[in-house]
């Protein structure tokens, strides 16, 4: 078989995951393709909404499907077909898994950048350095596993942007899950070497150290290693998904009721110290996509309300301390909308810790 | 002409009076057990009718009960007439009111004494302080009920979550818990405030125009829309929603605060529907009914309101309208 038709068998053969995790390794060893993955979060069948959401008119993907695995069909205009198959987490019920062996870009550029501009149903996950550690640790657990790369970034004061570094580096896994990492830097991107029950691949190897790559998007990539992939780090990606969907529920569903609960988002550093950048914290606020927001106090705590037109959540938000801001849902909000909302919020200012907030609590102390 | 600062300013103050509301219900319960009540009609001795913005209320006999009426004031007023209508607002609340809705009988004729709390910002608490008593001395008005000025600090920054402060800055308060707790200042975590100011976007006082547009363009005409709609909204870029005044106005109502859900007055939503229209973003369809031009404008839309209905008053026409 030839490397292109080990390929094909992502998309034509059937099967849910483990067929899928089945064909990803066929494909990387005997076909020696890279594969891109992608978690997302969705309620309802993933492919059906990319169709139910997708303009017409050359946009509009098509579906294949064979039990447990929907293949979408990308036709770019002028551009060649890209295919991307999806399946359901085996643990988690509304995570799934989108993979393609189509180039990295085409896969960025054409499918997920879809996702995030047309369809407002499906949410992705923004991970903090504690889940990067995580998942590489998950890995860690299964075999043999070194750190080759790590793509990090520090924010310059007032969102002027990133000093990013990469470092290459060989480091067992364990030193790597166990480090505190410098401070205020948030890691992108990962790179693992491994190999399955044994010592970590040398030699040519060390001039390609982006054999399996996790990104702080929840997007992965591998070369060789899917069988840790699929094994190890996709179930501890998805249980952390899950993990943080299930809060957004639960504060999402009580957005019709009078007295909502809130999702307090509590970030790492204290990005809200100094109050006289509140204009510039709302700005951030503001640039997420599809949205818009009417700010009622800037000076001396922030108090705006949000509308993601993406599916008409609407929230109010305020700073509650120099580390906490509060996402309260007035009227109606979904969890993928919320997720949106978070994502942004961590993307913008730096990793946080979500916990839903709403019972009584005596406010004198 | 408004500018859109000026607008900011005024939205930022309305903020602070549904804010100091929800302060000062939280303090009065904690400290008095006080039932709050926003808005409340009521009647003078001479039979005006005054709506406080507030009133607080502890049912019991003699002592044991407590009434207050409450006004929110976001800074000391700069010209003569305003400080006469503060004074004769304050007069008015000076003496017996009918409606109070806690029963305070049964304690002999000993009529029971209602304090007036007077909320403020504490950046102006010290203007309310000093510059009150000289207003009623020159009007040769005399307050005889109890009056008192509560100040509102915001506590952020520390390690603390952000609080509010509230103090008495100013008078008495004829409950002694009460004014001893404030005297010494009483704590509220802001979260506490938001949880009870959640979706409350009104009180009983009219907003600026360009404020209300923006709830119902951010709030209340959102809430409305689904499945096919959301889907037009992102690739047609524009959707055309039919609402009669009296529904949205039903929508609009569910951001009132719970203890005044009518306070958010049908003629509020009708005005600024015809500012919808007349900036184009609705035609009127037929009596009380609208098509709404709605797109995902993803500038900050009270301030695209502030400029439009700025834009818009000096074209009317109307002499009577500043053309500054």
């Amino acid at each position: 078989m030839s490397g292109q038709e080990c390929a094909e068998l992502l998309y034509e053969r059937g099967g849910g995951l483990r067929g899928l995790a089945r064909d990803a390794e066929e494909a990387v060893s005997k076909g020696g393709a890279r594969i891109n993955v992608v978690l997302l979060h969705s309620r309802k069948d993933p492919a059906r909404e990319v169709c139910e959401w997708t303009p017409d008119g050359g946009m509009r993907p098509g579906v294949s499907r064979r039990s447990g695995r929907a293949v979408l069909t990308l036709n770019g205009r002028g551009r060649d077909p890209i295919r991307i198959a999806v399946v359901r987490s085996g643990s988690q019920r509304d995570v799934y898994y989108a993979l393609s062996d189509c180039a990295a870009a085409d896969f960025g550029e054409r499918f997920v950048s879809m996702l995030d501009d047309h369809v407002p149903t499906i949410s992705r996950v923004h991970l903090s350095n504690e889940d990067m550690r995580s998942i590489v640790g998950a890995a860690a657990e299964t075999c043999d596993v070194r750190v080759r790369l790590v793509s990090s970034r520090s924010r310059r004061a007032d969102y002027g942007g990133f000093d990013t570094r990469t470092d290459r580096i060989d480091r067992p896994a364990e030193e790597f899950v166990g480090a505190d990492g410098e401070e205020g830097r948030e890691i992108r991107t990962v790179g693992l070497d491994c190999r399955p029950g044994g010592r970590a691949s040398g030699g040519a190897a060390a001039s390609r150290p982006k054999i399996l790559t996790v990104t702080r998007d929840c997007r992965f990539t591998a070369r060789r290693g899917t069988g840790v992939l699929f094994g190890a780090m996709l179930p501890r990606a998805a249980d952390l998904a899950a993990g943080r969907a299930e809060k957004m529920s639960a504060v999402a569903k009580t957005a019709k009721r009078r007295n909502s609960k809130s999702l307090i988002m509590s970030f790492k550093a204290r990005v809200f110290a100094d109050r006289s950048k509140n204009r510039s914290h709302v700005d951030a606020i503001g640039s997420m996509p599809y949205t818009a927001l009417v700010d009622y106090h800037r000076d001396p705590f922030i108090h705006i309300s949000l509308v993601d037109y993406g599916d008409c959540s609407t929230y109010d938000i305020f700073v509650l301390a120099d580390d906490k801001v509060g996402i309260m849902p007035v009227f109606s909000a979904t969890d993928a909308s919320m997720s949106r909302l978070v994502n942004h919020m961590m993307e913008k200012f730096g990793d946080a810790a979500i916990e839903k907030y709403g019972g009584d609590r005596s406010g004198q102390r | 002409m408004a500018s859109v600062d000026a607008v900011n300013a005024e939205i930022c103050a309305y903020k602070f009076t549904v804010e100091a509301i929800a302060c000062v219900k939280r303090a009065f319960k904690d400290l008095a057990g006080a039932r709050l009540r926003q808005g409340p009609r009521m009647r003078t001795a001479g039979g005006t009718v005054v709506t406080p913005d507030m009133t607080l209320e502890v049912e019991g006999r003699g002592r044991a009960g407590y009434r207050a009426v409450g006004e929110v004031k976001s800074s000391f007023p700069k010209y003569r007439a305003a400080v006469d209508q503060m004074v004769r607002q304050v007069r008015h609340y000076d003496g017996d009111l009918v409606g109070w809705t806690a029963d305070m009988q049964g304690g002999g004729d000993r009529r029971i004494d209602h304090d007036i709390i007077i909320t403020v910002g504490s950046e102006h608490a010290l203007d309310f302080a000093a510059g009150l008593p000289v207003a009623f001395r020159d009007r040769g008005v005399e307050v005889k009920s109890p009056l008192s000025i509560i100040s509102i600090m915001y506590r952020g920054g520390d390690d603390d979550p952000d609080q509010f402060l509230l103090k008495r800055s100013f008078g008495t308060i004829s409950h002694k818990k009460a004014h001893d707790g404030l005297g010494k200042g009483w704590l509220i975590d802001e979260h506490e405030v938001m949880k009870e100011v959640d979706g409350t976007k009104f009180y009983d006082s009219k907003p600026p125009l360009p404020y209300i547009m923006s709830v119902l363009w951010s709030q209340v005409f959102p809430n409305i829309l689904h499945g096919k709609k959301l889907k037009a909204l992102r690739i047609d870029m524009e959707v055309s929603i039919d609402m009669e005044v009296d529904r949205i106005h039903r929508l609009a109502s569910r951001l009132a605060p719970s203890s005044n859900p009518g306070c958010v007055k049908r003629a509020w939503i009708k005005d600024s529907m015809e500012e919808f229209a007349r900036v184009g973003l609705a035609e009127k369809t037929g009596k009380g009914r609208y098509r709404i031009r709605y797109s995902a404008h993803e500038s900050r839309p009270a301030e695209w309101f502030a400029r439009m209905t700025a834009r818009g008053e000096g074209n009317t026409g109307d002499p009577n309208r500043s053309r500054k």
